[in-house]
């Protein structure tokens, strides 16, 4: 295996072989409208908890 | 790297990218990214390295210069070297015999102020790690599910 002279006789910093990754099976887009919609449920339950307050403050 | 920057060092990440025979289609492209990010001082990158793995597994490392790929002048400038010939055989486990793979080690300069705040106001980092997309889908895909 030919490589760097400094490369040679100093420690290494990866510490164990590597194990392979599973290819990618979607795409960022894919990955982005999810991330997107959990968003909009976290709004959603934001808005829940906000009309239960005013629920509770009406009901005083 | 001289002490004092290694003080203010970012968290470093490798990738190893395999480019299996006729699927490789170089344009260029990684590279002017690559270079768009060390010129905006987003990551320093500490090594790049081209290896192949013979059908035997025999493995051969090219130093970046060596390859000709891209124009990668910026991230060369600043090259650490930082593998040495054990984590170029730690890397190479990874890959599939008779393939060509980028490894590509940075630091990621964005998160040293962050890191270098947290470790004034007293803190330790515990844990760390990278979610895996795959994790990601078949979160959402459940959550679609039971939706």
């Amino acid at each position: 295996m030919p490589i760097g002279r400094m490369r040679r006789g100093r420690r290494g910093v990866v510490g164990a072989p590597v194990a392979r990754t599973a290819a990618v099976a979607g795409s960022a887009a894919v990955v982005a409208h999810g991330v997107g919609r959990r968003h909009d449920r976290r709004d959603d339950r934001r808005d829940d908890r906000g009309d239960r307050r005013e629920d509770r403050r009406d009901r005083r | 790297m001289a002490p004092s920057e290694t003080d203010e060092l970012g968290p470093v990440d490798y990738i190893v990218v395999d480019f299996p025979p006729g699927v490789s289609n170089f344009t260029g492209e990684m590279a002017a990214e690559l270079d768009k990010l060390v010129s905006a001082r987003t990551i320093r990158v500490l090594d790049l390295i081209v290896l192949t793995k013979g059908e035997d597994g025999e493995i051969d490392a090219l130093e970046i210069e060596d390859t000709g790929v891209g124009d990668l002048r910026t991230a060369e400038a600043e090259l650490a070297g930082l593998l040495a010939e054990e984590d170029v055989v730690n890397l190479a486990a990874a890959m599939k015999p008779g393939t060509t793979a980028g490894v590509l080690v940075w630091e990621n300069i964005w998160a040293a102020p962050f890191a270098s705040a947290a470790r004034r106001a007293g803190g330790q980092l515990i844990a760390d790690g990278r979610i895996p997309i795959q994790a990601i889908l078949a979160s959402i895909e459940a959550d679609e599910e039971g939706a």
